[in-house]
């Protein structure tokens, strides 16, 4: 209770306060604010006091609003108004565990306030305390039963917590108290039903789930999705007959739908290859035109059969000049057969269109138009490039430019076929001439740019997507605003090669970022989509931000960020580095002077460039706030800037990766790379059971991975090397390295490894490496090794290559010059095209330098711990 | 939700919530080439009746949920009288909070499972 009851006249104007701000009209809620309290008698009421901080928090006065809040609850502690205010100053920074303590305050003075329970239910949900919520909602169920959203909110709450049971008989007894009639259909009703029928399914009540699909049939909107549960049904039931007509008739619906031929099959269950083609036959028969019935049959069939059908499949997409063929047939590459095959026909398809414009010599027929052999030719390039044949795959595309220099793909083609083959820079060049011949083509633009981030041509790829962005605002930041996140994971990347770890980080920091922001965007839906009953979406919504930085984005940013906060831990940049990140060796005293004058120019030039183009934005900002009438809300808590150099220097780069780590491990753990990224930063921790944890799930995983391999290495040494832990963590390591290490010793476990896989490149490598790690005397025999090059080395290509490479540059196998030279040289005989091997110029200077940084820094540590 | 240059906000955008001035407000929008939404989301309030049910049998389905809820609340209750019963160390708990880096709740938790050996929660921990 209000410790200083208002009288009538201001206790008007205190309802006449909330509805302002209720309907957002903050400026006349101020206004009655001020009239009470100008009233010396109520000049330290607590509860306007708060009301009026709230009021000036939505008007972006932060700092006030707190203080207005605070001394309003200090007036009034047993006010529930006032605490379930500062839950809502809470809430709108984001503070959703603080608010929550705030609001079960306010319960504990108002029990059954309903405006309270309402939202401690969405702040509870918003934080996934789903047995919260559930009691939340039973309350406002007790106070509330007639109004709608109490079923339906504790029906969800029953839902998420899997207890199938309860959530259908609320829905039930809900549904009943819907009065549709039957004729008529109406939008809510039928989502009610459509959601009913999923609980339902998720239950693995397929009996009650078709009836009731079927009993309320005629008054759902969605008739598809009818359909689709009923064919889903019948299977399941076994009903298999009338699941295929279903199948059927969805097919005629449409024909282009893999999982209609799915449960097809599954409901007719063909016995043999010809009744299964059989059934593909038919569909192709009634619709001539569908691409799917044609290609589904070339997963299944073989040898002959498949020649015959992938002729016929090919020869019609090449006369039509069907650009994503090879795309479409790219999924059967895995099988030796069929891609000799393909290799076979189009081949002679090419032979005999270059003599006669016909695909087969011996046949006699229409002409073919000249594009076919385009396609053709374009065909073999992407097929030749998938099989690792570079310069054959140049030859053909070179062919198809020569004929036809204005088609966009053939230069997308060709610079795909440098990346893959190791030539960035070319890549880059290439696709920059593709962008060239289409500038409205915002795809070959975003393609053109990510290229030239690959390249590490971070300026020049700003340029490019400033070309699309909007006016006004650097494109870096417009792309920020617009959650651009691709461009942003390369960017980072980008940064990352080049050694600028600050700006990497702050790319890193933006991404996570976005993705705060999405999981908060989903507050407000909370209400929305129960009043709009739009509850299917709403529950797929819940279930996509549980897992959304399961998504590779995140992956992606995170690990860029990891992999630098290691670095600087292991290198911690000093004010004086940015002196030293010139390359001051090959430069005499004056020449250094001069340069570095010319970088101060410069860096002066860009600092006002800056600042002229900040404050002409901030012109322009303040421009269009005059115009407009109403106040703006403050939509989120104030984010710090993201500055590159304190980034850099933070203090605690291990905790911060952990930051990074943590949804990782709690998402991501089916991907060995997030154990192995975890083992690194707590091996630098010295925290030997995570770091066991961190094996003994990537081992489950991956027991042969060549990273892992390394890890335990490196862990089972710095074990021995310590011989204090306490007595109960020592205990743990040894029953559990037991598991894994069998006993050996640490020379013969690394001589297992190499042995087992003798013939892959990659494991070689690191067992080298560890060869080395061991025992620095048998640096000759660790080289000899990891540059083995023989005939039966499986994984002869660019990559691996690559990755040797490095490894020979950044010290892991000690100083090595001549054996880098000669590797390298190696190396370029078997790919002449890729820059990474070509022979030493000062173009290549820079990119074997940039090459440095790529690597995870698996730096030898043995004096670390 | 950032303030997106394409046109508004989803939800409120559309007029599905009543607002007096809808039509009229979009009309004055059509200058500012990419804020088309962004007046009428300013207007947007959270405040909306809720709709009621009319209906009379409500009380066998609320006593059909109050049962249920408290066979919930005994079980849950047991449960956490079982495992309090567990006596556990000082020391383990902090070592497992040190070396596992988790909340002192968690690492009880997991001491109490396990029966107070900490050895053996360790090796479920790290697993």
């Amino acid at each position: 209770m209000p410790s200083v009851p208002l009288p009538p006249k201001e206790s008007n104007l205190f309802k006449r306060i909330l509805k302002c701000y209720e309907q957002k009209q903050y400026k006349n809620g101020l206004k009655f604010c001020k009239m009470i309290l100008s009233n010396p008698k109520f000049a330290e009421h607590g509860e306007t006091l708060a009301m009026k901080g709230l009021t000036l928090n939505c008007l972006g006065k932060k700092e006030e609003a707190y203080e207005f809040v605070r001394k309003g609850l200090r007036n009034d502690v047993k006010s529930h108004v006032c605490w379930h205010v500062y839950g809502l100053l809470q809430r709108s920074d984001k503070k959703y565990d603080e608010a929550i303590k705030c609001y079960r305050n306010a319960l504990k003075l108002d029990k059954d306030n309903l405006q309270i329970l309402r939202d401690l239910s969405l702040l509870q949900i918003q934080m996934r305390d789903l047995e919260g919520y559930r009691e939340t909602r039973y309350q406002l169920l007790q106070l509330r039963p007639t109004q709608r959203a109490s079923w339906i909110g504790y029906a969800i709450a029953y839902h998420l917590l899997k207890d199938y049971d309860m959530a259908l008989k609320l829905l039930e007894e809900f549904r009943k108290t819907q009065q549709v009639p039957p004729n008529k259909i109406d939008y809510e009703y039928s989502e009610l039903i459509l959601y009913q029928n999923q609980v339902m399914r998720e239950a693995d009540l397929f009996q009650e789930s078709l009836e009731h699909i079927e009993t309320y049939e005629k008054q759902i909107c969605d008739k598809l999705i009818v359909e689709e549960i009923k064919g889903e049904m019948l299977l399941k039931l076994g009903r298999l007959k009338e699941a295929g007509e279903v199948y059927k008739e969805l097919i005629e619906r449409n024909a282009e739908n893999w999982y209609y031929y799915e449960g097809l099959e599954k409901a007719l269950q063909p016995s043999t290859l010809e009744e299964r083609l059989q059934i593909y036959e038919e569909v192709s028969k009634r619709h001539p035109r569908a691409v799917s019935p044609r290609r589904l049959p070339l997963n299944f069939v073989s040898g002959e059969k498949f020649r015959e059908l992938t002729d016929k499949f090919l020869r019609v997409n090449f006369s039509k000049g069907c650009p994503p063929l090879f795309t479409t047939l790219k999924s059967l590459y895995y099988n030796p057969e069929k891609v000799s095959t393909i290799q076979e026909l189009v081949t002679g398809y090419e032979a005999s269109l270059k003599t006669c414009n016909l695909f087969s010599t011996c046949e006699n027929g229409e002409k073919e138009p000249p594009t076919t052999l385009l396609w053709v030719r374009y065909f073999l390039a992407q097929h030749f490039d998938k099989l690792g044949q570079c310069s054959l795959a140049l030859d053909y595309i070179n062919a198809a430019i020569a004929s036809t220099p204005t088609l966009i793909e053939l230069f997308y083609l060709k610079a795909k076929i440098y990346k893959h083959v190791g030539n960035i820079k070319e890549a880059a060049k290439w696709m920059d001439e593709a962008q060239s011949l289409d500038t409205a083509d915002r795809f070959i633009n975003s393609k053109c740019a990510k290229y030239m981030l690959r390249a590490n041509m971070v300026k020049d790829a700003e340029e490019m997507c400033s070309k699309f962005t909007r006016e006004g605002t650097s494109a870096m930041e417009n792309l920020n605003e617009m959650q651009c996140m691709w461009f942003q994971t390369e960017c980072a990347a980008a940064y990352q090669r080049l050694g600028k770890y600050g700006d990497a980080l702050k790319k890193c920091h933006e991404v996570e970022r976005h993705f705060f922001e999405i999981t908060d965007d989903q507050f407000d839906f909370h209400t929305y989509c129960m009043r709009k009953m739009t509850l299917r979406a709403y529950v797929d919504l819940l279930r996509l931000e549980d897992v959304l930085r399961k998504h590779a984005f995140y992956f992606k940013a995170a690990r860029s960020a990891i992999e630098i906060y290691l670095k600087l831990h292991d290198n911690p940049l000093t004010n004086e580095s940015k002196e030293q990140e010139v390359n001051s060796e090959n430069l005499s005293a004056k020449e250094l002077k001069k340069m570095l004058s010319k970088q101060r120019r410069a860096q002066k030039k860009a600092k006002l460039e800056e600042e002229r183009k900040h404050a002409e934005r901030e012109r322009q900002q303040k421009n269009q706030k005059k115009k407009r009438d109403e106040e703006e809300e403050e939509t989120s808590g104030p984010r710090e800037e993201l500055v590159p150099e304190k980034l850099e220097r933070v203090e605690n780069p291990l905790e911060e990766a952990i930051k990074f780590l943590i949804p990782l491990k709690n998402l991501i753990g089916d991907d060995i790379e997030t154990h192995l990224l975890a083992f690194e930063i707590y091996f630098r921790k010295g925290k030997f059971l995570l770091m066991l944890q961190s094996v003994k799930r990537a081992f489950a995983i991956n027991r042969n991975n060549p990273w892992l391999h390394e890890c335990l290495i490196k862990f089972s040494k710095a074990v021995s090397d310590h011989s204090n832990l306490p007595e109960i963590v020592s205990k743990v390591l040894t029953q559990e390295m037991q598991k894994i290490f069998v006993n050996k010793n640490l020379e013969s476990f690394n001589e297992e490894f190499l042995k087992h896989n003798a013939t892959s490149i990659q494991h070689q490598l690191s067992g080298a490496k560890m060869m080395y790690f061991l025992d620095k005397s048998r640096q000759e025999k660790a080289i000899a090794v990891a540059t083995r090059l023989d005939k039966n080395m499986r994984d002869k290509n660019v990559k691996t290559l690559t990755k040797v490479f490095e490894a020979l540059l950044d010290g892991s196998f000690g100083s090595c010059h001549a054996q880098c030279e000669e590797y390298q040289a190696a190396c370029h005989k078997l790919f002449p095209f890729t820059s990474a091997f070509m022979p030493a110029t000062n173009e290549d200077n820079s990119s074997i330098a940039s090459v440095n940084h790529t690597a995870i820094n698996h730096d030898l540590l043995s004096n670390e711990i | 939700m950032p303030r997106r240059g394409r046109g508004g906000g989803g939800m409120a955008a559309e007029g599905d919530v009543e607002l007096d001035d809808g039509a009229g407000g979009r009309a004055a929008e059509k200058p500012r080439k990419h804020d088309s939404g962004a007046a009428d989301l300013e207007r947007v309030t959270d405040y909306a009746e809720e709709k009621e049910i009319q209906s009379s049998n409500l009380e066998t389905a609320m006593s059909v949920i109050g049962d249920r809820r408290s066979r919930e609340q005994k079980a849950k209750q047991e449960r956490e009288k079982e495992l309090a019963k567990v006596t556990i160390k000082k020391e383990d708990l902090e070592l497992i909070m040190t070396e596992m880096e988790i909340s002192r709740a968690a690492a009880e938790r997991s001491l109490r499972e396990h029966m107070g050996n900490v050895v053996e929660a360790l090796i479920t921990l790290t697993n």
